[in-house]
């Protein structure tokens, strides 16, 4: 289900495009495709392998979401790019819903994610379109569902803390993450006549937005935990990993061929006390109306969905 | 950035497509499932105008790939 985590941002965008009430919205799918969608919500199967399919399917669109699932081929975003060019698209929101990818570029390289996500923004660019990156930070709840995220095993009730585990990370919410892209969307695209300071979607052109649910440690999500389950420090099992040596025991692992020490190495180093994942000073969230969560709500609704099973392979 | 077609699923990566990651991998058994979203709790309200609506400024028509699978 994990290809469920990109499949979930989405589900959340079109869910909150749809409670706003101001855009038609088109659910691009595979032909063939088994996925079902709200009332309101067009689908449009194409064929990926067919250029004039993805431009058809793109014509009269102001602006293309991506979020891609990991298993989609490599080069699908670059081909809905072109085709979106093609049929006169303006608008991409590129799939990374991730970190500081503008201004942390040291972060990027050492996480990995952001060198693929940069050559999209330029490729965007090269292509004359505008791009607005969704930086949200760590998806709190998808980092629920393996113990190489923020180290919980709720199974074993075991917990590894990073370092101290006091370092704080932004996180967001799945649902903020839907309501940011559609108050993004519900901005003007320009200023209008006098109100030069209205806030306007071209304001973040080819820009990062900023958004965040939780500005949170390992250790502030575990008091949550507890609050959540009513259970207690005595329940569980602690353990302490140097953040560095985490971080070089994932790329280890990565380069032995477990592919989970990608996921080790990643947020190892998110959790670095250098800010690596603070987007704290740059939260656009009062600017897009969104609004303030309760933490331990979401911690059930990560719980719950963790007792569904909903992360597990 | 690879141009094969059958690319496996990271487990974990939160967030984007990562060919550079992704090479590194045989193709895993870790197919997308589809998604099935269901009406929304909030009632959806009267959908936008078609096209591009009657304002120039204001965006009308989106597109989102994802939502299923590509």
């Amino acid at each position: 289900m994990v290809e469920q985590a990109a499949g979930n941002v989405g589900s959340h965008i079109v869910r909150a495009l749809v409670a706003g009430g101001k855009h038609n919205i088109t659910a691009i799918t595979r032909s063939g495709s088994s996925a079902t969608f709200p009332e309101n919500v067009r689908r449009q199967p194409v064929d990926y392998s067919s250029h004039e399919s993805l431009v058809n399917a793109l014509r009269g669109q102001q602006v293309l979401i991506l979020t891609m699932s990991t298993s989609a081929p490599q080069d699908t975003q670059q081909k809905l790019i072109s085709a979106a060019k093609e049929a006169g698209v303006r608008w991409i929101l590129p799939s990374e819903y991730g970190t500081d990818h503008t201004d942390r570029p040291d972060v990027g390289a050492e996480t990995r994610l952001g060198p693929p996500a940069l050559a999209i923004r330029q490729i965007i660019i090269e292509a004359g379109l505008s791009f607005v990156s969704i930086s949200c930070g760590m998806w709190y709840e998808y980092a629920f569902g393996d113990s190489t995220r923020f180290g919980f095993d709720f199974k074993k009730r075991e917990l590894t803390l990073y370092g101290e585990g006091s370092t704080q990370i932004t996180t967001s919410t799945w649902a903020q993450c839907g309501r940011a892209v559609a108050a993004l969307l519900s901005l003007p695209i320009e200023s209008e006549g006098a109100q030069q300071d209205q806030t306007t979607l071209s304001q973040f052109r080819n820009k990062s937005a900023y958004i965040g649910s939780f500005y949170i440690s390992q250790k502030e999500i575990f008091a949550s935990v507890l609050r959540s389950t009513g259970t207690n420090e005595a329940d569980w099992k602690i353990q302490y990993e140097p953040v560095g040596e985490r971080y070089q025991r994932g790329n280890k692992m990565l380069a032995g061929g477990d592919r989970w020490g990608f996921s080790v190495a990643l947020y190892a180093r998110l959790f670095y006390p250098d800010g690596a994942c603070d987007l704290q000073a740059k939260l656009a969230n009062d600017v897009l109306g969104l609004p303030k969560e309760d933490l331990d709500s979401a911690t059930k609704e990560a719980l719950e969905m963790v007792k569904r099973g909903e992360f597990e392979l | 950035m690879a141009s094969s077609s059958s690319h496996p699923a990271l487990p974990f990566t939160n967030h984007c497509s990562t060919s550079s990651i992704v090479d590194l991998f045989e193709p895993s058994p870790y197919q997308s499932d589809e998604t099935t979203m269901s009406t929304p709790s909030e009632p959806p309200r009267q959908p936008a105008s078609d096209l591009h609506g009657d304002d120039s400024n204001t965006i009308k028509n989106v597109a989102i790939v994802g939502v299923g699978t590509a």
